[in-house]
């Protein structure tokens, strides 16, 4: 049992140790390498963690809120996932995909806590409350072969 | 209209299930509707205005001018989140000969506010009313009115924060919303917006928990609603009471106290061996959303192909810990079974974030769930804390 923490502990140092600050964001869908933009216009902290199958870049809100970007070894950003007390700026942050979301169809049951897009090539789901949310979408298509769905958070 | 069946309150006492028990009814006491008294305010489940509906609590609410205190509208079907702070009424629902005064910033320029959901936004002008709830008064506070001819079109920041403005009754799914949760402010996005540019502002007061500023019984609420069947109910009639142990019928008895993040209002819950320490309970959710691929999903809910007995432990910040049975059934058999039902008691849900579980109004029936204002003073302790 120790053994197994240990080695975990140890993998996680070594991936804070390869963590280097990279101005490049993009939105959900978009190539890396094109814009800073998203940090720009959050005018976050961003702090990178690069990991075997993708790397993370963090943005730290003034808010508190934390929004996270996935990126593909090749630099496309397949996912997005936020949590803290402000939502973040959607439209910024799925790019292309906002408009998608904004027309997606409403629940038939509906509440003011959830909702969900699960479309073939979109998926979004957001939740929370006031002070608290969270949420984050991803292009199915673009999600690396080895990358669990439920790691994007 | 229901007459409310006078019950003297009914202690809550958790039942725990052994584990291994093969527990995980739903059985966990026996909520009151609360009497009469100055302090308890009936609250109905129905299908609600647009008549979709399911696990939703209503109450009405009656605003009226500071500057003119008889000048007074009620409204019903508003919606008691326990998850949201404040009051927010659909605009089209008041006469327009009905005005409350603006709330204005140091410039004496309206404010306007950007009220985020997990499912949208509500954008609207704050104005200042009193508000009266059963026999319960918040003076002078700030109020949002959503969707009113002046707020005009949300700025860009304001829509880039969700879906859609939700922003008429049917859009919104009520004619309002009263925030009871456990904080007074509500956080939320004002703007102030001279020559028609939109910029956003720190207010002097945040449209916040009218509780908070009632007279008396205002360090929390009580939202009980008793037993529903199995089946479902077409409509449930509870009481939402003012107060925690500062009357005769909303003592704390043997609720058991849970206290919530300082920051966040969230305690944990622990599902499936797994703590998912941003958890909560929210009257404004409509079933247990869970973090459950294993259970069949279908139109948003579960559909599991038999009921599932499960379990849950939730864990307070103050360490208590109590683990709770409910039941989790066939959502569209339920719907199908009995489609004028609105109040099920077995409605789950996937959680899909995947990040926290939430115990929507399924969890609330047949309990007392008190929730405590954050640093407001009661007979168990200083909030936020929530008890049952």
């Amino acid at each position: 049992m120790k053994t197994i923490r240990s080695r975990r502990w140890a993998f996680g140092v070594s991936v804070l140790i390869q963590a280097v600050s990279l101005p490049a964001l993009a939105a959900l869908g978009s190539d890396l390498n094109s814009v800073q933009a998203d940090q720009l216009h959050m005018k976050g902290m961003l702090h990178t963690t690069v990991a075997s199958a993708y790397t993370v870049h963090e943005i730290q809100t003034p808010s508190g809120t934390v929004v996270r970007e996935y990126a593909t070894p090749a630099g496309k950003v397949f996912a997005v996932a936020w949590s803290g007390p402000r939502m973040p700026d959607l439209r910024q942050t799925l790019g292309a995909y906002f408009a998608e979301y904004t027309q997606a169809p409403r629940p038939l049951h509906p509440d003011h806590a959830h909702f969900e897009v699960a479309d073939s090539g979109f998926v979004l789901q957001s939740a929370g409350h006031m002070r608290a949310y969270s949420g984050r979408a991803y292009i199915p298509q673009l999600v690396p072969q080895n990358v669990a769905v439920t790691d994007i958070k | 209209m229901r007459r409310l069946i006078a019950l003297a309150p009914i202690s809550v006492l958790m039942m725990i299930a052994a584990c291994g028990g093969g527990g995980g009814s739903s059985d966990l006491g026996g909520g009151g509707t609360g009497g009469s008294g100055s302090n308890v305010a009936p609250v109905t489940v129905d299908s609600g205005p647009n008549g979709n509906s399911v696990n939703t609590p209503f109450v009405s609410v009656t605003v009226c001018s500071p500057s003119s205190p008889t000048t007074c509208e009620t409204v019903d079907h508003i919606e008691v989140d326990t998850g949201s702070f404040g009051l927010r009424i659909i605009a089209s629902v008041l006469p327009s000969t009905f005005v409350l005064p603006a709330e204005t910033d140091t410039n004496n320029d309206a404010i306007y506010e950007c009220a985020v959901f997990g499912d949208g936004y509500s954008w609207g002008s704050v104005h200042m009313a009193n508000v009266q709830i059963a026999g319960e008064t918040a003076s002078n506070i700030p109020v949002q009115i959503i969707g009113d001819a002046a707020s005009g079109t949300p700025p860009s920041s304001c829509s880039s924060m969700g879906s859609v403005n939700e922003n008429t009754v049917g859009t919104f799914g009520a004619n309002g919303i009263i925030g009871v949760g456990p904080f007074v402010g509500d956080g939320q996005i004002y703007y102030s917006c001279p020559d028609g540019v939109c910029g956003e502002i720190s207010p002097t007061a945040e449209v916040a928990n009218p509780v908070a500023s009632f007279a008396a019984d205002n360090n929390g609420v009580i939202l009980e609603l008793p037993k529903v069947p199995t089946d479902g109910s077409a409509t449930v009639a509870g009481s939402l009471v003012f107060g925690i142990g500062t009357e005769s019928n909303n003592g704390l008895s043997t609720a058991t106290i849970y206290t919530l993040d300082a920051n966040t209002g969230t305690l944990t819950i622990t599902y499936n061996s797994t703590a998912y320490d941003m958890s909560f309970l929210d009257s404004g959710s409509n079933a247990f959303y869970l973090v459950d691929n294993s259970i069949p999903q279908c139109s948003g809910f579960y559909c599991p192909a038999s009921t599932l007995a499960l379990m849950a432990t939730i864990t307070g910040a103050n360490g208590t810990s109590n683990t709770v049975g409910f039941n989790i059934a066939n959502a569209e058999a339920l719907f199908s079974a009995d489609p004028s039902g609105t109040a099920f008691n077995n409605l789950g849900a996937p959680n899909t974030f995947g990040t926290f579980i939430d115990f929507g109004l399924p969890f609330f029936y047949g309990l007392n769930v008190y929730t405590a204002i954050d640093g407001a003073t009661t007979p168990g302790g200083t909030g936020p804390y929530v008890a049952f």
